[in-house]
């Protein structure tokens, strides 16, 4: 269920934007409180923008994920010097565990980030976005989504009508109405096509009309926000799961952190807000 | 002011015979122009190579000009000023305002010349109640509503509809042809193909092709007969009226010219319709003893616990050897109503009965052989290369179904190949071959022209001297009118019961067919606008053959008077 309301209004390329760096950094800096912080904001994200089915789809899923890593990471890497027991001969080391954490938390927060904004980013968005610099790429996008309401209602009345022919619904029977289903799509494209041709496709500039364009407010803070954390690790010190867990917090470390928060927290927030403004003018009515 | 000027156009497809041969015409701006034809008689070549966008791949000579200008020349921003709505109504988007949007949006103009185009599209076609929809949702009319408003959002000058009522119910196709007369009233230049008789009353000129030919270019009331003819025109010409004939009801009952072929309408009377049913030996006195076919006992279903009941106590008993034509509205529930004869809507109360025995006792597939059904898109029951082949994957007697629909011709040739007609008889074929007692039709005469038509409804009729009862949906009254034995109305979720065909529609003032208008009007009591153009044919001409003897025998005594 899609219960967001601001996001949707926003620019498609600010939101890809955000979502490249958001997801870049978490892959690309694994440390443990960036990790923290991804899935949480993942998380908080998820429940503003699809409501209460992304707190199930969390625990279901992504607290499993990590904790699997956790404990799958050290039966296979050995580094690290800290032993907590020994397994099968190989020594089994506290080490791995935390990057273990750390790798599935980041694995977790990817899923979920792009789980969140599955109900921002609708197909039709991409379309709009690719639409000026790509149209073609944007129309066949657009008439493969289109062919799935389509499809599914053809697929049903050639089962019926087969079924009246005495065919039973088994799995032959569901190939052979694919079948027929495909084939009618196919005969169709050819009218399609011509119809496509006959109103102006293909013609460039495109008008963008009824596109996004919001979101510069939310774009300016996630680009500072992105940028400082940037920074911020460039001029900060080496992190090492191995062989030694060294972890400094130096100022560097703390910026970073800061603002990689604000990054994760930043489409929560907005969401939130907008939501929160929404209702308080619904209530007046 | 000539705005699409053509001029000797020939055209062919590849390695094929000539499809237009040495067309010349000139449409003015402003004007509605109707495309007549049988089917194969390339109008829909003609209308498509006018437009440069939809021009089929061919061999072309001669020149098609948009005031002026060479269509072929023109730029694509100067050709979107042609638009071209085209059969099938395909989506370009999954929501409506998308769809209609596609093409204005293609015309690169600012957001507010857009956003103005959009609005008063909508505004002028009432697209405002459907704007937020998925186009999967709608029905075939407003689909088509859709399709228009996306080819008039471009603003052209002039459009191109190639069978727009095809596919339509009686309803939508009115609200469509209504809606394309205020356009043309508001200046837009409408050329249309029709097989039906569209718009043929307020058009200013007729255009008839035959074998690629153009046979007659003018006023639609001066055109030579034929089948593409409203009734009331076909009635005036089998009457010996003469150019220019009436081509609505109200002009033929209104004109004091019509008053010999209101004579002869007056003629016919109910009883020559029964003596043809008794020949065929089904009438509807005899049949006290004889049990029904199907018959159906207050059943009702519902798609699911929560939604309305589709069918809300049906009763009626169908007998062998009878054309039954089930009329009704789009979502009346003909359909589901079939459904539950063919045994796939399984009703959740009453009992439904073929030949005697409950439906139950036919589970497990073996209903096929007694009971066989064509659904609305004949496409939809072919998947093999050829119809051939896919007669023979299906099993059953094969050779009769082909012998009984005059599909011999057909086998070799891929079914998507097949014209509309075609395609019917051999769905009706592949339904043939196990051989039913019962025969299920849904929509068969929709987009047919008269002749396929005419070809599906002669195929029906040697069926039912076989024996089998056919029980068809249809909201084509003329089709009804002229091919079945038995009608009823589906509506509320019930069936009336069925009465015979000249009763049903000379009874009815709204729902029924010009020539029962025409006929109830001058007292008569015939339906088929067939039939009833033959018995005017007959009646005329013995009433000129005795207003000849007259004349004979009065001369002699007019000379004895003149002494």
């Amino acid at each position: 269920m899609n219960t967001d309301r601001t996001l949707r209004g926003y620019r498609a390329w600010f939101v890809i934007a955000y979502l490249v760096a958001v997801t870049g950094l978490s892959v690309t800096v694994t440390r443990p409180e960036f990790a923290a912080l991804s899935l949480t904001g993942a998380v908080c994200a998820g429940c503003v923008f699809r409501g209460r089915k992304a707190a199930v789809f969390a625990i279901a899923f992504c607290l499993p994920a990590a904790v699997i890593a956790a404990l799958v990471n050290p039966m296979v890497n050995h580094l690290g010097v800290t032993v907590l027991f020994y397994l099968f001969s190989n020594p089994v080391t506290a080490e791995a565990f935390y990057y273990g954490a750390a790798a599935g938390s980041v694995f977790a927060a990817v899923i979920m980030w792009f789980y969140a904004f599955r109900s921002v980013m609708t197909g039709e968005n991409f379309a709009a976005a690719a639409g000026r610099a790509m149209p073609k790429t944007a129309l066949t996008l657009r008439i493969a989504l289109g062919c799935e309401p389509a499809l599914r209602s053809d697929i049903r009345e050639i089962s019926d009508a087969r079924a009246m022919l005495g065919e039973k619904r088994n799995l032959r029977h569901g190939l052979k109405t694919l079948d027929a289903a495909v084939g009618c799509a196919l005969e169709d494209s050819v009218e399609t096509a011509a119809q496509l041709r006959a109103r102006g496709f293909g013609l460039r500039p495109r008008t963008d009309y009824g596109a996004a364009k919001g979101g510069t407010v939310f774009f300016t803070v996630a680009a500072v926000a992105f940028a400082v954390t940037a920074a911020a690790r460039v001029f900060s010190g080496a992190y090492f799961y191995y062989p030694v867990f060294t972890m400094p917090y130096g100022a560097a470390d703390i910026v970073s952190a800061v603002a990689f928060g604000a990054l994760c927290f930043l489409p929560a927030a907005t969401g939130a807000y907008g939501k929160l403004k929404w209702r308080l003018s619904k209530s007046k009515i | 002011m000539a705005i699409i000027e053509i001029e000797n156009l020939n055209f062919s497809y590849p390695d094929c015979p000539p499809a237009l041969g040495g067309i010349t015409l000139s449409v003015n701006a402003g004007e509605f122009v109707v495309l007549a034809g049988r089917s194969g008689s390339g109008k829909s070549t003609l209308l498509s190579c006018i437009k440069n966008e939809t021009a089929p791949y061919g061999t072309r000579m001669g020149s098609v000009r948009y005031r002026g200008k060479e269509t072929s020349a023109l730029t694509p921003r100067e050709s979107a000023a042609i638009g071209y709505v085209t059969q099938r109504t395909l989506p370009v988007a999954s929501t409506v305002s998308d769809d209609v949007a596609f093409g204005v949006c293609n015309l690169g103009l600012s957001e507010a010349e857009t956003a103005a185009a959009l609005a008063e599209t909508c505004a002028r076609l009432g697209l405002g109640r459907l704007w937020d929809r998925g186009v999967s949702t709608l029905s075939g009319g407003e689909k088509k509503l859709v399709q228009l408003g996306g080819v008039l959002a471009m603003r052209p000058d002039v459009i191109l509809l190639d069978e727009p009522t095809a596919q339509l119910d009686p309803a939508a196709a009115a609200g469509l042809i209504d809606a394309l007369r205020r356009l043309n009233g508001n200046g837009l230049t409408v050329i249309m193909t029709s097989h039906r008789g569209d718009a043929l009353d307020f058009a200013d000129k007729l255009a008839l092709l035959s074998d690629g030919k153009l046979v007659y270019y003018g006023r639609p009331d001066r055109a030579p007969d034929g089948g593409y003819l409203p009734t009331a025109a076909r009635i005036y010409y089998a009457a010996g009226g003469t150019a220019p004939a009436p081509l609505s009801v109200r002009d033929f009952l209104g004109t004091p010219a019509c008053a010999a072929a209101e004579r002869a309408a007056k003629a016919c009377a109910a009883g020559a319709w029964q003596n043809a049913v008794k020949a065929r030996g089904c009438s509807i006195g005899a049949r006290g003893k004889e049990k029904p076919a199907v018959s159906l006992r207050d059943v009702r279903f519902a798609f699911s616990k929560t939604s309305p009941d589709v069918i809300n106590g049906a009763t009626a008993e169908f007998f062998a050897g009878g054309h039954y034509c089930l009329l009704g509205a789009v979502g009346s529930g003909k359909t589901t109503l079939l459904g539950v004869i063919g045994g796939i809507r399984k009703p959740y109360s009453g009992k439904v009965r073929v030949l005697g025995k409950p439906l139950s006792d036919y589970a497990g597939g073996r209903l096929y052989g007694t009971v066989s059904a064509v659904s609305q898109n004949p496409r939809f029951m072919f998947t093999e290369t050829t119809v051939g082949k896919d007669l023979e994957a299906s099993g059953g007697d094969v050779a009769a179904a082909i012998g009984m629909t005059g599909i011999e011709a057909l086998c070799g040739r891929h079914p998507y190949d097949l014209s509309g007609g075609e395609l019917q008889l051999a769905a009706m074929a592949k339904a043939l071959a196990a051989k039913p007692r019962i025969l299920l039709l849904d929509e068969p005469s929709k987009g047919l022209d008269r002749e396929s038509a005419a070809r599906v409804g002669r195929a029906i009729r040697e069926l039912t001297r076989d024996g089998i009862t056919v029980i068809t949906a249809t909201h084509d009254v003329d089709f009804a009118a002229d091919y079945a034995d038995y009608v009823s109305f589906v509506f509320d979720g019930r069936i009336t019961p069925p009465s015979d065909v000249n009763g049903f529609f000379c009874a009815n003032k709204w729902f029924t067919t010009d020539a029962a208008r025409i006929s109830s009007a001058a007292g008569g009591r015939e339906a088929s606008a067939e039939r009833l153009a033959s018995a005017v044919r007959v009646r005329a001409a013995a009433e000129a053959a005795a207003a000849e003897a007259n004349e004979e025998s009065a001369r002699p005594i007019e000379a004895a008077l003149d002494e």
